[in-house]
């Protein structure tokens, strides 16, 4: 492949995955999922950077990924810490649980259609039963961790 | 609008006819039937369209720049790295979607390393996959309730599920269509003077030299979020702890 032709196909990919991103970013409710799709966002912005780079012998363009790492790793850290803070408060991910932000003249967001929850097969296994019970030990309940 | 697109020096009836645009339109349809949604069927129809449209438009790429070993290896990655990201984003299992995220990272280092640039794809599996990922999923193990939520499978309905992928892929489309013509522009380059071989060297000696302001303020920055985020969930938990006493 040519320079041109290199350069060609590595915007159309970093488009592709910009679009991809940003399509995930609208769609999705989920907190992380939407910081997921913000990540595949910048990593098509990397491609296209690096690709102008190569082509103009400037490594600048590699550089400028370099310091979008640096921002993408802060943000991960300080954005995973808020999206945990938000879910131990409501417990969920869920988008719409922080809708009472919204703009004030907006209607609620109200789910339509609500599909089943789909029940999981579960089969465990059946021990019969052994031995005795053993004693609660009250003692160790109170420092014990229930996570 | 239309004077733009006239100005562009794109023959658009000519290429709504081509292959090209037919495999935009497969690619939409087929993000639309595939994010997430009640029906399990229209989701994997919706995944066979668009690797049907994502399928043909590396093939119309590859027959115009004939099918070389390069061209071959950098359309097998880049099939990685957008097959990746469409099942990152259309899974319904936020778990999916983490791994799958992890797996369009690889193709995109490797498309990095493709291009010479063996530092920055080195530093992305290290930064992204390495420790994004890791403490996304740890996240998600202390946050997510088990199995598909219902939110993860309505996402946001209909109006939002239909436009934003039509938008967002016409959008692309378009501009990845005046291409040709804006780059046929630019001057012809060569290869890059020493292809490979001491590239992290020259990467360096360029990052301390031209741009060492830069490197100490992303260090700052790494380190004030670094605080930050220690910060946040410091706040978290006593605020909890607080309510609970009461």
């Amino acid at each position: 492949m040519s320079e041109q032709e290199l350069l060609h196909a590595y915007l159309l990919v970093g488009g592709l995955l910009v679009a991809i991103g940003m399509i995930g970013f609208m769609v999705r409710r989920n907190l992380l999922v939407m910081f997921l799709s913000i990540e595949i966002m910048l990593q098509g912005v990397s491609l296209n950077l690096v690709a102008w780079s190569r082509f103009h012998h400037d490594l600048g363009g590699q550089v400028l990924v370099l310091m979008i790492i640096a921002v993408a790793a802060c943000e991960a850290g300080i954005g995973l810490a808020l999206v945990l803070m938000l879910a131990r408060r409501v417990r969920s991910l869920d988008v719409v649980a922080w809708q009472d932000l919204r703009e004030s003249g907006v209607p609620p967001h109200v789910d339509r259609q609500i599909p089943e929850a789909e029940s999981p097969v579960e089969a465990w296994p059946r021990l019969p039963q052994a031995g005795v019970l053993p004693e609660a030990n009250e003692e160790e309940e109170l420092y014990r961790s229930r996570v | 609008m239309t004077e733009c697109m006239l100005a562009s020096g794109v023959d658009w009836q000519a290429w709504l006819r081509s292959p090209v645009a037919a495999a935009w339109l497969l690619l939409a349809v087929g993000l639309i039937c595939s994010l997430p949604r009640t029906s399990r069927f229209r989701q994997r129809v919706g995944w066979l369209v668009s690797a049907v449209g994502l399928g043909i438009l590396a093939g119309s790429s590859l027959r115009q720049t004939g099918a070389s070993t390069s061209a071959v290896i950098f359309w097998g990655l880049a099939a990685i790295a957008v097959v990746g990201a469409v099942a990152a984003v259309t899974m319904t299992s936020a778990v999916y979607c983490a791994i799958w995220f992890a797996f369009s990272l690889l193709g995109v280092a490797a498309l990095m390393c493709f291009q010479g640039a063996e530092f920055l794809g080195v530093a992305t599996l290290v930064v992204y996959a390495g420790a994004i990922v890791v403490t996304l999923l740890f996240v998600l193990m202390l946050a997510q309730p088990r199995g598909d939520t219902v939110y993860d499978r309505l996402s946001w309905g209909n109006f939002p599920r239909t436009v934003s992928p039509a938008i967002s892929i016409g959008m692309v489309a378009m501009l990845t269509a005046i291409l040709p013509a804006a780059l046929a522009e630019l001057p012809a380059r060569g290869a890059p003077a020493t292809p490979g071989g001491d590239s992290v060297a020259r990467l360096g000696a360029f990052l301390f030299t031209r741009h060492l302001i830069g490197v100490e303020l992303a260090g700052t920055l790494l380190l004030a979020a670094l605080v930050g985020a220690v910060a946040i969930t410091m706040h978290g938990r006593y605020s909890i702890g607080r309510e609970e006493a009461e």
